[in-house]
């Protein structure tokens, strides 16, 4: 997820936001490598940004059941999500 | 009796893979980490040319604005504060600062690369790239995050370089 998400940092860098195909391309990325879409959660800058204002790409993806007894005693902590965030400059020009 | 020694033993060397696991992991992970900021800062830092000299056919970076620009992308990517050093929390630790051994200019003001396509090498850190046109070339290093000790007392050197986007 981590690779993918450098990827799309890149792509949108190119666009200068994170484009609907940047986000389309992630998600066939990661379907392919058998994550769930509807978990993904793909967030970024979206105001297109001109050329040197920086841009950035989230991609979260909840963490799975690591626990069997969860919830058994109290409360647990809520659920964390695999999160990768990366900035970059965009290099669009209108 | 036999079987509590043989406990203790599979006990310690379960401790001892374990450590070196995680070690393995966070070594990776940081690695990937730094190589990905690297590549990022070297983008950024080769957006800042001369505007002037560009209308005149010259690709020329502007020193400052490019080695800011590279500061800048690698504190946001890896959470450093304005020294270099490590904002906690953080996979690195906050007393180890972020060197940056080399950067380049390679555009048409360079002695090293007259012409391109040019192989850029760098014996002192073993950095080589064929360059196709005008770059910026860093190299910086960080030291090894070792949660548990047992990998080398090191420092990851990792190099970049990117092209200038037109």
């Amino acid at each position: 997820m981590s690779n993918t998400a450098a990827k799309a940092v890149k792509l949108a860098a190119q666009d200068g936001y994170l484009s609907p195909r940047v986000i389309n391309i992630v998600k066939q990325d990661l379907t392919n490598m058998h994550f769930q879409t509807s978990l993904l959660t793909i967030t970024g800058t979206t105001a297109q940004v001109t050329r040197g204002n920086p841009v950035t790409v989230t991609v979260q993806y909840p963490v799975g059941n690591l626990y069997i007894f969860v919830n058994f005693f109290s409360v647990d902590p809520a659920a964390m999500s695999y999160h990768y965030t990366f900035n970059e400059n965009s290099e669009f020009i209108r | 009796m036999k079987m509590g020694i043989f406990a203790i033993f599979m006990t310690l060397i379960f401790i001892y893979l374990n450590m070196q696991q995680v070690d393995n992991h966070v070594s990776d992970e940081a690695h990937l980490r730094i190589k990905n900021a690297a590549d990022f800062a070297t983008h950024d830092a080769a957006l800042n040319i001369d505007k002037v000299q560009r209308e005149m056919g010259n690709i020329i970076f502007l020193r400052p604005e490019a080695l800011s620009s590279f500061k800048t992308t690698l504190m946001k990517n890896l959470n450093l504060d304005l020294g270099l050093y490590p904002i906690s929390p953080n996979l690195f630790r906050t007393s180890d600062q972020m060197k940056i051994l080399v950067f380049d200019y390679i555009d048409n003001n360079s002695t090293v690369c007259t012409s391109f396509p040019c192989t850029y090498i760098n014996s002192t850190y073993g950095y080589i790239d064929i360059l196709k046109g005008p770059s910026i070339v860093a190299i910086i290093s960080m030291r090894h995050p070792r949660p548990y000790g047992i990998s080398i007392d090191g420092e990851f050197i990792v190099g970049s370089s990117h092209e200038y986007i037109p």
